[in-house]
């Protein structure tokens, strides 16, 4: 087996010959090398100081209240500010997560370390009334969302017809609209819809973060 | 090396043999490092810094009897200032709904002016129509695609 030193300095991984793969590898190393010093360094000074006051007992009880205060959540569970609200036609959660936060949702199936929100719109199962266009554009633009009980509802493995989502730190991506990683900031807003939806979806947000949307499977004839 | 040609091959693979399953429309801004590919575009990408990206995706149908894509009549107004404030107004309407909107153009003045609240600019109350200064951006998009 070669010493990893060779791999180094393999012609294929020289960015002068190479630009995009050798450039490509070499960032990616540089910033993982960067983030474990970085850690490394953090957890060897944390690690002198406490024990230099601390006994093995009490370090055992630290270490804990410290992954706490870093924050973990698997979807809706752990440490997660997780809210939902409703209108006439559609359901909203608002999801804001400190630390570290896997998500096992279709639409933002990942791993993210650092800050999160989530905001998605899920449309309602059963079918409303059918509405003409302009008395639909009209409930929308009236039609608040209200908090409710996550006892009420139940979204299951419904997908989400829109999502925005507020990343800070560096995340791992698994879903349809990306798979790879991120490190930094990042915003996106998402519209996905089914291919046999037959209606009209409405969805808009402010500079307030005020996020209005309605969703008619079929408009009534003017 | 073989392995991680093998892996590569296998991603482009897949990657290319995807096709658009839902319809789509990304906005997204990214600062910092990003490596990253989609499934959903069959595209990969590398950004190291600043980047903005705006996407629409139509399916395609797989009986092409009547038509290639699916129907879609549809209206976005995105306007962004820096990575916090990206204010976003969406009318999407598909099927026979968007067959049925876009057979009289004065329904989508009528939407894209109820979209935006009345007013005949994209742009959010308190900006006046062309003053997009440093770092704000602003798209308008209006798809009419009759299947």
């Amino acid at each position: 087996m070669k010493p990893i030193d060779s791999y180094h300095r393999a012609p294929w991984f020289n960015p002068i010959q190479n630009d995009s793969i050798g450039l490509f590898v070499r960032k990616l190393f540089c910033c993982i090398n960067a983030i474990d010093s970085v850690i490394k360094r953090v957890s060897v000074r944390l690690n002198l100081s406490l024990r230099a006051f601390m006994t093995r007992q009490q370090l055992l009880l630290i270490y804990p209240l410290i992954m706490l205060m870093t924050g973990c959540a698997i979807n809706d569970k752990g440490f997660t500010q997780l809210r939902h609200f409703e209108n006439e036609t559609s359901y909203m959660t608002t999801q804001k997560t400190w630390g570290g936060f896997i998500s096992t949702r279709h639409s933002d199936r990942g791993l993210m370390l650092g800050h999160t929100e989530r905001i998605k719109v899920y449309p309602k199962a059963e079918k409303n009334a059918q509405l003409p266009l302009d008395q639909f554009l009209q409930q929308v633009d009236s039609g608040n969302f209200v908090e409710i009980s996550s006892k009420e509802i139940n979204l299951g493995n419904m997908q989400p017809f829109a999502w925005i989502e507020k990343n800070q730190g560096i995340m791992f991506h698994a879903n349809p609209i990306k798979i790879g990683f991120s490190a930094g900031i990042e915003s996106r807003s998402v519209l996905r819809l089914p291919p046999d939806f037959d209606g009209v979806f409405i969805i808009s947000g402010d500079q307030n973060g005020v996020v209005k949307a309605g969703v008619q499977r079929s408009l009534q004839q003017q | 090396m073989k392995i991680l040609l093998l892996k590569l091959g296998f991603i482009c693979l897949l990657l290319s043999g995807c096709q658009a399953t839902h319809l789509v429309y990304v906005h997204g801004t990214t600062m910092g490092l990003e490596v990253a590919a989609s499934t959903e575009t069959a595209t990969g990408r590398l950004v190291f810094g600043y980047d903005r990206e705006t996407f629409a995706l139509i399916p395609r149908k797989k009986d092409k009897q009547e038509s290639d894509a699916m129907s879609l009549a549809a209206i976005s107004c995105i306007y962004a200032q820096g990575l916090d404030d990206v204010q976003f107004k969406h009318f999407v309407s598909t099927g026979e709904t968007a067959k049925n909107i876009v057979k009289h153009p004065d329904t989508i003045i009528d939407i894209r002016k109820s979209i935006q609240g009345g007013s005949e600019s994209c742009l959010p109350s308190g900006n006046g129509a062309g003053n997009t200064g440093k770092g704000k951006e602003e798209s308008e998009n209006t798809i009419k695609k009759e299947g």
